[in-house]
């Protein structure tokens, strides 16, 4: 039957004003962004005007708060739409070649164990309290899911994903019980040790870490590597 | 300095990809247009970079497959029913193919239609999805079973 798959795909053709309607919206959306580009061009100079007299006023928090901004963190040079496989962070370094996850490590296996839909008082009631993950800035937590590990009657895990969306940016952030005990480090931010994986044809940016018996994963779609690198440094800590 | 994007080259290229993934995963053309208009606005906005016609195909697809996502979540929010339309076909078992493929499971309909259309590898589709090679075959191999199973059902009937 699937012999006659491709034959039957064949024969499903793309309405040819749904190309041309595409075309428009695509050259539409191409003289919107240049459009921005210059406008962006010409504000320059009065940008460069206001942030230099606010520059001072910056600096001076900066060195009070000794927070830093994502500029200050990442020492190494960042390009849009180029990936760096080496980044020098201001207390840290960060590996984006070295593909220290596996695939194994990288997708749950969970031939072994049986897996239930849970809720907040299974997450209470497996780590003692509900840990409270920040919303990035900009971006808005569209779900939760909790999902409850079961070995026959026993509760041996409890994972929990959180989704948060920005357009079409994502960020995933997940916790669960750590249970192998090690993780292919490649990467530090803080003395803290962690796992770094860029996903070329996905765009995805994947962390992982260990820290008080806890395994977190952060992955991210369709972002930057700066933002990526400034969620995590942020997360991190 | 970054070189503009040739729009009708790219959507000459790419536009048979894009539609039928999306023609794969959701029941009606007018969902898979929407789809379709949305992935490739979305190359425009993102403005990336790529190394090869393979390499931006792969980002297509991807893209379409996370727009299908976003799709069947939105629906399921919204409480809504999908409206399935008749596609007409001229061989009547394309017509069945089509629609008993259509039956399964996204995450299965999604690794058939890669395999058998594009026929990528299932190393090729792993690397795609972000997964492990014995997932994909493990999809393969279900989504075969349950055709035969629904159409063994429909034959009995």
């Amino acid at each position: 039957m699937l012999d006659k798959y491709k034959e039957a795909y064949d024969e499903i053709e793309v309405p040819k004003e749904l190309i041309t309607e595409t075309s428009l919206l695509m050259k539409e959306e191409q003289e919107k962004q240049a459009e921005k580009k210059k406008v962006g061009f010409f504000r320059r100079p009065v940008i460069f005007s206001l942030l230099g007299g606010m520059a001072a006023v910056i600096l001076a928090i900066g060195i009070l708060s000794q927070g830093g901004s994502s500029g200050e963190l990442i020492k190494t040079e960042l390009q849009a739409g180029k990936m760096v496989d080496k980044v020098k962070l201001e207390n840290g370094e960060l590996n984006f070649a070295t593909h220290s996850i596996s695939d194994n490590d990288l997708s749950s296996d969970l031939k072994s164990y049986i897996t239930k839909a849970g809720s907040d008082a299974d997450v209470k009631e497996f780590y003692g309290e509900i840990i409270t993950i920040e919303v990035p800035k900009g971006f808005t937590n569209s779900q939760t899911k909790i999902e409850c590990l079961y070995d026959g009657e026993q509760l041996t895990n409890v994972k929990v994903v959180n989704e948060y969306t920005k357009g079409d940016e994502r960020i995933y952030v997940t916790y669960e019980k750590e249970d192998e005990g090690t993780l292919n480090t490649n990467s530090t931010i803080d003395k803290q040790e962690l796992a770094l994986r860029y996903n070329k044809v996905n765009e995805e940016f994947v962390a992982k870490y260990i820290d008080e018996g806890k395994l977190y994963s952060i992955k991210t779609e369709n972002m930057t590597q700066e933002d990526f690198i400034t969620f995590l440094v942020k997360f991190v800590k | 300095m970054r070189k503009e994007m040739d729009c009708d080259k790219i959507l000459e290229l790419h536009a048979n990809t894009v539609y039928k993934v999306a023609m794969s995963q959701v029941k009606n053309p007018d969902d898979a247009k929407d789809i379709f208009q949305e992935v490739f606005l979305r190359l425009v906005k993102y403005q990336k970079d790529f190394e090869s016609d393979e390499h931006l195909k792969a980002w297509l697809i991807r893209v379409t497959i996370n727009c299908c996502k976003d799709f069947f979540k939105n629906r399921y929010n919204a409480n809504k029913q999908e409206l399935v339309v008749e596609i007409p076909f001229e061989d009547p078992t394309h017509h069945e193919v089509f629609y008993y493929v259509q039956e399964l499971d996204e995450k299965y309909k999604v690794v058939i239609h890669l395999f058998y259309y594009e026929q990528y590898s299932i190393a090729d589709i792993a690397k795609l999805l972000d997964t492990n090679e014995s997932t994909i075959k493990t999809r393969l191999s279900r989504a075969r079973e349950n055709l035969k199973k629904r159409m063994e059902r429909d034959l009995d009937a």
